[in-house]
């Protein structure tokens, strides 16, 4: 009786407690070894890969005088968002924008559960403060891209799910902004050394860089609080200031910038970095080109090209050469016909000026000949080694530039800063005096109007490029004057409004919160 | 044990009632007794008992006349009495933890018999720890809970587990709703009760549930049949309530064989299926011809896609192409053993079966072992283990259903596909109706056939530890320690067709895994003490179940061929995990009163952890009640009353299914950053309701049960209410929260119904018998309330189809559409109720204008079933035995959209008018989302015809059984496709069995078995 009772007692006591069955939980949830945190950012980093993939990123930018839609006849039939997004036409729906609110909030929604947890941290390191600065970085500018690409947007900083959060003003959005990045600043490492992937991640020059910008949008359209010319000045001026010890600065040759073998280089300050083909596009397309010369049938695809009188009032200088390809030629597509490689593409001896869609050179610098068929063997190689210019220091002279002039203080360092980039723009050496040069004694409105016009140029086709400058200074009322009369669907006559400065907000997303509608 | 009682033990047991009373009574009763028996033949036994060795009066003790029900049990004195006939009698004492004693006596007048039992050391080891329901701490329902037994599982012709519980007890609705190899039922047991989690009954095998999740939720698919010793449903929430957060969709228990004798069975099965109820499809000639009478435009447009007829096009008819035998194949080894005190039982199974259409298989082999050991006479362990491989290949747990099905069979008769001539027409020009062009365009049905190449590979292994102690007669502990792995295997290896501009042939490559992980422990002390002839059991349970499912997509590979590409999208990988934990402590008691009276309560304190966020307590009680009129005096004299049971129960009980989407999620996207190769990076990609709760079911019932003239005629019946609280709905995630699905809780359901069954057996004698019991269930659920008012619906947006909407106030599985009136005609026209689309007339419902929209759309239709009704007969003559079964389903409407497809492609004979003359109605979606295809789809099935012959004589030195069974011969139905049973799935409850687009159809089938029993 005792030896039974006493294997009773065993059995109940095994039993009784959950030590036999420890409960088994999902570990990788919680961040608690700063490998979690550099997981997370990493994860983070290649949504926003990803997410640059998508051409949909860049439909915003199609909007602005600087780009054109080649296969405008294909895209009609399609019903693509790209020639609406180029022809202002909304009255069809649009769905495919969405993706670029989808991709960003994505990124917001993984980088707010990392900064709620590094919130509550159990461990304090180096390495943890500078993720939690890339992630404050990198949240800002997608709030930054998101309300210049869907005007007022919800600001979400949390991980609780909230059906009914309003929109936020503009004010509230650009202050949460700046906000973020004063916090990535605080957090960041100083320079591009000491950064946590050298090179590649963040630093304080980024954040402050990315700061100067945001105040520069401020001033403009939709805040238009000119105060904040000032801010933007002041910004650029210590990121300027401080080149030396952040590492960044400007190339001399502006071909450097493009090459495959300046994947790293100085002048690139916030850049995103592709190292093989995106798992899911195959490809990294940016404006969805397929950046290859076909050796056997000596044409390049790519269905995004400059508009005509952008490229016809572009400086015929060593700049436009290096931007475009002004040699290039244009295939026929045509659907009517079985897709056979003789017939559907043909030589057109004829150039500018009556080529009106040039393709962008510099995004594929350094193509490779291949064979049709070869390229596909080897995309890793064509389409790796990659990095898409988020910001580059140029941006920064010419913020500086333009900030300086508004804010009532245009001195001789803002002469210097545009004239460095016109010098380079004629291959010329970027630190001697030249012809090309603004000459001192302009007024501030002529002179910002010139570095807003060498700002187009510079920034040609570039995803944070002429597009924004034209919301800012509210020019795009002018689009119709400032392309090409009749080009492609575009008439010119377009009844044009401030509505058609933003995507509106998907349709999927009022229906589950309808206060995003309002 | 003895239901019939004659009036002497009446007069024992009752005596101190009123005299009068007894008096009348004793007349009423022994003139009926006289009915019976002749006066004068029979007489009075009576005597004590007590032990053998102390003396002590033993009361409760069983005395009973051998091979009759004629018996009584003793009084708390130890003394029985009762009447018996005259001549030779064979008089059986049985009492627990005594040696069963037999006394033959031949009487002639009343006799005092006392007895003294002697104790039996052996009845101790006759521990039964496999079964479920004695083992879960002595429940008792106070009545018997229907059972189905190996001995009719055995007459089934089904290798398949879910299988045994179709069509055989009421309150169950159970759909084949696939015919391919392998397909599970879809059970329901008591209406349709949840809009999205899962519906499905909770499965418990010997003591320890089965998880039923995402890609592998075969349920029991793995369980051999022939290992099955019985099944029970619990239904009513008194007993769900024991389940907790798992009972809410009620409790299959199976459990399963365990040696009874030293034997070795054999048996060797093998089936042919096939299917011949085929649409009525054009020939070539018939179906140019027809296209002369078209409209002109589509005319031209068809002229386009096929080359000028000649007599060199084929002539196809599409069903032949795709429709084949099915084999079946079917080896079953088991050998038992009982050597005291080690029992064994080991089974092994092979199952090989091809289906009906190209590439369809099921394979699987299973092992079962089981051993159990008795430790002295007071202490039994039991360990069991079951292993099994499944290869399942086919298609059909696809979202749009198979496409072989729905778009091979719509194909034009004449020519292989578009590709093979290279006529395809200017596609550019025109927009093409998107149904139109898969339906009749650039798919050759040999690549949709292609397409199914794809399987599902399960292992499981299930393992567990059963232990009883028995401290005395009282109190007993058990204890169930259980593992059960699961790993499932997806892939896909598929050849398809993009549009043309994308290149014309593409593969598919894809893998995914997905691995369960379970573990149960339950721990149970249980007390039954009997005072004279009432009863008490108490237990208390502890169980603890944690349960983690983990999920991966291993590999994904798209190559169009067209490029010659190696490798053009690669590694796209998704992951994720769930875990879930209940921990219940469940208390139950019952006592039973003279077995007149019974009653018990259960109260589970059942607290849930699932993933990161999710912990809390409930509290699930439920009482029961019963009482047996037959029990009462008034008729427990009438020997034709067996029992009068009515019973009520009230309860609760839950549903929290594991859904990994109640859980964070994890993507995982393989890339590179700044030189280095990344392949883990998890981010948030969808979020768990923090707030999630349980479905919850509260229930009440009351019923009756009867038998009565032995047990001859048995009735039974129950009404029952069900409301289902916070059903967990998927809601989408707005983006701007990272976009994805989130489980919330929203909505009630009322569902209430009733069930009956009767049994009757007309003959039972040794050479001839006939059993013949039938079954009733209907139910109606109705939604009762939904947040915000807000409706929910179905939709996809890839094909067209009525839309399913759940809208407060209504039932469940409402279809919503236009009205169609068929073809229009002239009487319509001066109506404005009527709008002409194509050249259909359909309901203008709000009549505010003469065109149609979203507020003309109105029920016409509704996919859960009213009623369902079975009948199965089992007829014995000697050696032979027929039995069958027949099945039915009432009140239930299908889309019919694989008879649309072969309309709107006008390949059915059938559409031959209509295609003609309305053929621009065939480019509308109104057509699609109109009345015009809804069926309804009732039917009445015989399901399975079996007949089997035993040999006396042995054949080869073994015991043989041979039979034959017919599956699906018969079916009468108004419904025009394939199978009116067979659905496809979709990811709710509620459009689940509403719409037929290319589902699997039940095919016919004939197996011949053969057993061997050495």
């Amino acid at each position: 009786m005792l030896k039974s009772s006493a294997l009773a007692l065993v059995l109940l006591c095994l039993s009784g407690c959950n030590l036999l069955f420890p409960p088994e939980e999902v570990e990788f949830a919680i961040l608690e070894t700063t490998s979690d945190y550099e997981n997370v950012i990493k994860g983070v980093y290649g949504l926003l890969t990803v997410t640059m993939c998508d051409a949909d990123l860049f439909y915003i930018n199609v909007k602005g005088d600087d780009l054109y839609n080649i296969s405008a006849d294909y895209n009609v039939f399609f019903n693509d968002p790209v020639d609406k997004c180029w022809t202002y036409d909304y009255s069809t729906e649009n769905y495919t924008t969405d993706k670029t609110w989808i991709n960003l909030y994505t990124i917001i929604v993984s980088i707010n559960n990392l900064l709620v947890q590094y919130a509550e941290r159990k461990i304090e390191n180096d390495e943890i403060n500078k993720i939690a600065g890339e992630a404050y970085l990198l949240r800002a500018y997608c709030y930054f891209r998101l309300t210049r690409t869907y005007g007022q947007i919800p600001l979400v900083e949390d991980i609780r799910v909230d059906y009914a959060i309003a929109k936020s003003s503009f004010i509230e959005i650009y202050e949460f902004i700046e906000n973020d990045l004063l916090l990535a600043q605080q957090l960041l490492p100083e320079n591009i050394g000491t950064a946590r992937v050298p090179y590649i991640t963040p630093h304080k020059g980024v954040a402050k860089s990315i700061l100067a910008e945001l105040y520069l949008s401020w001033a403009g359209y939709p805040c238009s609080d000119a105060t904040k010319y000032q801010l933007a000045a002041t910004t650029a001026k210590e990121v300027i200031d401080n080149q030396e010890s952040y590492g960044i600065g400007l190339l001399g040759d502006f071909a450097d910038i493009w090459k495959r073998s300046n994947l790293y280089n100085k002048e690139s300050v916030f850049g995103i970095y592709f190292i093989q083909p995106s798992a899911e596009h195959g490809y990294n397309y940016l404006y969805r080109s397929w950046s290859f010369i076909n050796s056997s049938f000596d044409y390049i695809d790519g269905f995004w090209t400059t508009e005509a009188k952008y490229y016809n009032t572009y400086p015929k200088n060593y700049r436009r050469d290096i931007t475009f390809l002004n040699d290039v030629h244009k295939h026929l597509y045509s659907y009517d016909t079985i897709l056979t490689e003789e017939i559907v593409y043909k030589y057109i001896d004829e150039l500018e000026p009556k080529c009106q869609n040039l393709k962008y050179r510099k995004f594929f610098f350094d193509t490779i000949q291949m064979t049709f068929t070869d390229e596909y063997s080897s995309r890793e190689y064509i389409f790796g080694n990659q990095r898409l210019d988020l910001f580059r220091f140029a941006h920064t002279l010419l913020t500086y530039a333009e900030a300086s002039a508004r804010s009532g203080n245009l001195n001789a360092k803002a002469y210097e800063c545009v004239n460095m980039i016109r010098r380079r723009a004629n291959h010329l050496d970027i630190h001697t005096p030249s012809e090309f040069d603004l000459k001192q004694g302009l007024s501030p409105e002529v002179f910002a109007d010139s570095v807003v016009w060498e700002r187009a140029w510079e920034l040609a086709g570039e995803p944070e490029g002429r597009w924004f400058d034209l919301v800012r200074l509210e020019m795009v009322e002018n689009s119709a004057s400032l392309r090409y009369p009749g080009t492609g669907d575009f008439l010119g006559n377009l009844n044009i409004s401030k509505k058609d400065y933003y995507f509106s907000i998907p349709e999927s997303e009022i229906i589950l919160n309808p206060k995003l509608g309002e | 044990m003895s239901t019939v009682k004659v009036h002497g033990l009446v007069i024992e047991n009752y005596r101190k009632m009123n005299l009068k009373l007894l008096l009348i009574l004793l007349l009423l009763l022994s003139s009926m007794y006289s009915l019976g028996q002749e006066i004068g033949t029979a007489f009075i036994l009576k005597g004590t008992l007590r032990d053998h060795a102390t003396k002590e009066k033993l009361p409760g003790v069983n005395i009973y006349l051998k091979g009759t029900s004629i018996g009584t049990s003793t009084d708390e004195n130890g003394r029985y009495s009762f009447m018996i006939p005259v001549g030779r009698n064979i008089i059986v004492f049985s009492y627990i933890g005594y040696k069963l004693l037999e006394k033959e006596e031949s009487l002639g007048a009343d006799t005092i018999l006392n007895i003294f039992l002697e104790p039996d050391e052996r009845v101790l080891d006759e521990i039964q720890v496999t079964s479920q329901r004695k083992f879960f701490g002595n429940i008792d329902y106070g009545r018997e809970i229907p059972t189905i037994s190996s001995k009719e599982i055995g007459k089934l012709s089904t290798n398949n587990a879910s299988d045994v519980l179709h069509a055989r007890l009421s309150g169950v609705w159970s759909t084949k709703t696939s015919g391919a190899p392998g397909d599970q039922q879809k059970i329901r047991i008591r209406g349709q009760a949840s809009f999205f989690s899962s519906a499905e009954p909770l499965y418990v095998i010997d003591g320890v549930p089965v998880p039923i999740v995402n890609l592998a939720s075969l349920g029991i698919s793995d369980l051999n049949v022939n290992d099955i010793e019985n099944v029970t449903v619990l239904k009513d929430a008194s007993s769900t309530a024991l389940y907790g957060f798992q009972g809410g969709n009620g409790v299959i228990l199976i459990d399963t064989k365990k040696a009874t004798e030293n034997s070795i069975n054999f048996s060797v099965k093998s089936g042919l299926q096939w299917f011949d109820n085929y649409y009525d499809l054009m020939n070539t000639e018939d179906f140019l011809s027809s296209l002369d009478y078209a409209n002109k435009t589509i005319r031209a447009y068809i002229r386009n896609i096929y080359p000028p007829y000649s007599d060199t096009l084929a002539n196809h008819n599409r069903q032949d192409e795709i429709f084949q035998n099915g084999f079946l194949q079917e080896y079953q080894l088991s050998a038992s053993g009982n050597k005291t005190p080690l029992e064994y039982y080991l089974s092994g199974n092979y199952t090989h079966q091809t289906g009906i259409l190209p590439l369809t298989l099921f394979e699987r082999g299973t092992f079962t072992a089981k051993i159990s050991r008795n430790f002295g006479s007071k202490m039994a362990l039991d360990f069991s283990y079951r292993g099994s491989y499944q290869n399942n290949r086919n298609n059909q747990n696809e979202y749009n259903g198979n496409r072989l099905l729905f778009e091979g069979i719509s194909k034009s008769p004449c020519l292989e596909s578009i590709y093979d001539t290279l006529a395809y027409p200017t596609w550019n020009k025109r927009r093409i109706h998107a149904d139109y062009e898969a339906l009749n365009g650039n798919e050759s049905v040999q690549s949709l056939i292609d397409e199914n190449n794809v399987n599902l590979k399960i292992y499981n292994h299930a393992a567990s530890l059963m232990g009883r102690y028995q401290f005395n007669n009282e109190l007993s502990i058990n204890l169930i320690e259980s593992v059960l792995l699961r790993s499932s295997k997806y892939n896909c290896d598929s050849r398809y067709y993009l549009n043309p501009f994308t290149g014309p042939l593409n593969s598919l490559i894809f893998s995914s895994s997905e691995n369960v992980r379970l573990l149960n422990h339950q721990i149970n002390l249980s007390y039954n003490k009997t005072f004279g002839p009432n009863t008490l059991n108490a237990a208390l349970t502890h169980r603890l179940y944690a349960d983690n499912l983990w999920w991966q997509v291993d590999s994904m590979q798209s190559i169009p061929e067209h490029y010659s590409m190696k490798n053009s999208m690669v590694g796209y990988g998704t992951k994720g995990s769930a875990t879930r934990q209940f921990n219940s402590f469940i208390a139950n008691v019952s006592y039973d009163y003279k077995k007149l009276f019974f009653i018990s309560a259960v109260a589970n304190l059942s607290r849930i952890k699932e993933g990161l966020y999710i912990d809390y307590y409930t509290v699930f009680p439920s009482i029961s009640a019963s009482i047996d009129f037959a029990k009462l005096a008034v008729f427990s004299n009438l020997n034709w009353i067996n029992e009068l049971n009515f019973y009520s129960n009230i309860g609760t009980s839950g549903n929290y299914p594991l859904n990994g989407l109640a859980n964070d999620l994890y993507m995982d996207i393989p890339y590179t950053y700044g030189g280095t190769d990344y392949s883990e990076n998890p981010i948030v990609r969808q979020l768990s309701n923090r707030n999630l709760k349980h479905e919850s079911t509260s229930e009440y019932d009351f019923g009756f049960k009867s038998s009565f003239i032995d047990k001859r005629l048995t009735l039974s019946g129950t009404y029952f209410v069900k409301n289902i609280g916070d059903q967990i709905i998927q809601r989408d995630i707005p983006y701007y929260f990272g976009g994805g699905k989130m489980l919330i809780n929203l909505g009630n359901i009322k569902v209430k119904g009733f069930e009956m069954n009767a049994e009757a057996v007309p003959v039972r004698n040794k050479n001839l018998s006939l059993i013949v019991s039938g079954n009733i269930s209907a139910s109606s659920q109705r939604v009762t309330q939904l947040a915000n008012g807000e409706d929910i619906k179905f939709y996809n947006s890839d094909i067209f189809f009525p839309e399913f909407i759940i809208k407060e106030g209504e039932p469940l599985g409402n279809i919503y559409g236009y009205k169609s009136y068929g073809k229009w005609s002239a009487e319509y026209k001066n109506r404005k109720s009527f709008v002409k689309v194509g050249n259909l007339a359909l309901l203008n419902n709000d009549s505010t204008n003469n065109k149609i929209n979203e507020n003309d759309k109105v029920v016409i239709g509704n996919s859960v079933p009213d009623f369902n009704w079975n009948l199965s007969s089992s007829f014995q003559y000697k050696n032979l035995s027929v039995d069958f079964t027949v099945y039915a389903v009432h009140g239930v409407d299908k889309c019919n959209a694989t008879r649309g497809g072969t309309i709107i492609t006008g390949v059915n004979r059938d559409a031959n008018g209509f295609y003609a003359d309305s053929i621009s109605a065939i480019f509308l979606d109104e057509i699609y989302e109109s009345s015009a295809f809804i069926e309804d789809a009732s039917f009445i099935k015989l399901k399975t015809v079996t007949i089997s012959y035993e040999p006396t004589a042995k054949i080869l030195g073994a015991l043989c059984r041979f039979s034959l069974s017919l599956e699906n011969l018969l079916t009468i139905t108004s419904y025009k496709g394939f199978d009116p049973e067979a659905t496809i799935f979709t990811d709710n409850n509620f459009s689940d069995n509403a719409l037929d687009r290319g589902a699997f159809p039940n095919p016919k089938g004939v197996f011949a078995t053969i057993n061997f029993k050495f």
